[in-house]
């Protein structure tokens, strides 16, 4: 209720140009929102690139933002038609992460170990074997905190089908943590 | 495992994550949870699905540095430049619903901008009612004649009326001697007053001069007669070649 209370003030203050408010509205969930950038589009540079895209989208559509959905549901849907838009001109895009990637990841992360770090590859590499779809549903969920209705909204897809995306790729991801003896 | 129990764990792989978010009703709830209780492989499903998510969601989220943020927040004062670009419009409608309020300036800009082109248009090409001269004493007498003989929607005519105290030097004469096509400037003083007097007075002042513009006008003019008659012959031949 707090937060709420909090993100509606300085939606408000955003509203009126006041850039610091903004920064404080997107830092609620700036790292989720790198997070999915950065898994959707397998590279860091790429993920500021798409960040920076959307809170540019995002700043200037706020005056027209009703409140009719969650700020954070808002916030991930722009995001990801800008990572759409931005994949759809790179379609040749290999999102299979590198080891090098993975490192330079980890410069971001101040308390990253080998475990986690170790973990991530794991999980990156498993969601390299996901389909767009299922890849996208799964992020949006995991990240965005999105309803399935408002992701059957988002992806203009049955609530069923999302449904089945999701259900698919935990079950991908789970016989990739078993193969590699996480669970 | 019966038909009936293989559809109610499909069922339940869809509702599970209902339960896993906490949005199912109260009675749904129990009924699935009575379920599990004699179902094997839905209790996996669900206990193995919250593992997978549990792992996913312990690895460290990613993030920027912060002066790479403050830097792109910093960038947001800047005001950014009115793009008239097709595509901005339409990616806004797209994606924000504020780009509703970004096209409502853009249809109010265009509106206006494009009113204020007509007005101007109208203003240039409307003639306007200036003062009336006799044609004589302007020695505009046939006017500029713009010509296009085979053509009379081509014909402006833009009359020079006489001033009333010179109707009876109606430009009778000047209209014979004009015929089709030519253009007179009319001026009519009927709802224009003693400031139109007064430039009659000065018109008359440059009779002089004037006469010597009517000179070289009607030089002018024969020289749009012989133009006339050039194309009138070559039209002709035209003709002549195409039969």
């Amino acid at each position: 209720m707090e937060k709420n209370l909090l993100e509606n003030q300085l939606i408000e203050r955003s509203r009126n140009g006041d850039t610091r408010a903004f920064g404080q509205l997107i830092k609620l969930y700036r790292r989720q929102l790198v997070t999915y950038l950065w898994k959707l589009s397998g590279s860091m540079p790429e993920a500021e690139d798409l960040f920076q895209d959307t809170l540019i989208k995002v700043w200037q559509g706020l005056p027209g933002y009703r409140h009719q959905h969650k700020f954070s549901s808002w916030l991930f849907s722009i995001a990801h038609n800008v990572a759409m838009d931005a994949l759809r001109k790179n379609k040749t895009r290999q999102n299979i992460f590198s080891s090098d990637e993975v490192q330079a990841a980890d410069m971001n992360t101040p308390d990253s170990d080998y475990e986690a770090e170790e973990l991530r590859g794991i999980l990156n590499e498993a969601l390299n074997t996901l389909s767009e779809k299922q890849k996208r549903v799964f992020l949006l969920r995991e990240h965005g905190d999105m309803t399935f209705k408002e992701i059957s909204e988002l992806t203009n897809e049955p609530v069923n089908t999302v449904l089945g995306h999701m259900h698919y790729a935990v079950e991908k991801l789970r016989k990739k943590l078993r193969i590699k003896n996480v669970i | 495992m019966s038909f009936k129990h293989e559809l109610i764990c499909e069922e339940f792989s869809r509702e599970m994550w209902k339960l896993l978010d906490g949005t199912l009703p109260a009675n749904e709830r129990a009924f699935w949870e009575k379920h599990m209780l004699s179902c094997t492989e839905c209790r996996l499903l669900l206990e193995e699905t919250e593992k997978v998510l549990y792992v996913y969601e312990s690895v460290p989220a990613q993030d920027i540095s912060e002066e790479k943020f403050n830097r792109i927040i910093d960038s947001l004062e800047r005001p950014r430049p009115v793009s008239l670009c097709i595509s901005n419009i339409i990616n806004n409608i797209t994606w924000l619903t504020g780009g509703l309020s970004f096209l409502r300036h853009k249809k109010t800009a265009f509106a206006l901008s494009f009113s204020l082109t007509l007005i101007m248009l109208l203003l240039i090409y409307k003639p306007g009612k200036v003062s009336s001269v006799s044609p004589e004493q302007t020695g505009i007498q046939s006017g500029a004649a713009i010509e296009n003989s085979t053509s009379s929607e081509m014909k402006d005519e833009i009359k020079i009326e006489p001033q009333k105290e010179m109707a009876d030097e109606a430009p009778a004469k000047t209209r014979e001697e004009s015929g089709q096509g030519r253009v007179f400037i009319q001026w009519n003083t009927d709802n224009v007053g003693s400031g139109i007097r007064q430039v009659s007075n000065s018109i008359e002042g440059m009779e002089a001069g004037l006469g010597r513009s009517q000179m070289n006008s009607e030089n002018w003019m024969m020289s749009a007669a012989e133009m006339i008659s050039e194309i009138e012959r070559l039209e002709k031949e035209l003709k002549d070649s195409a039969f």
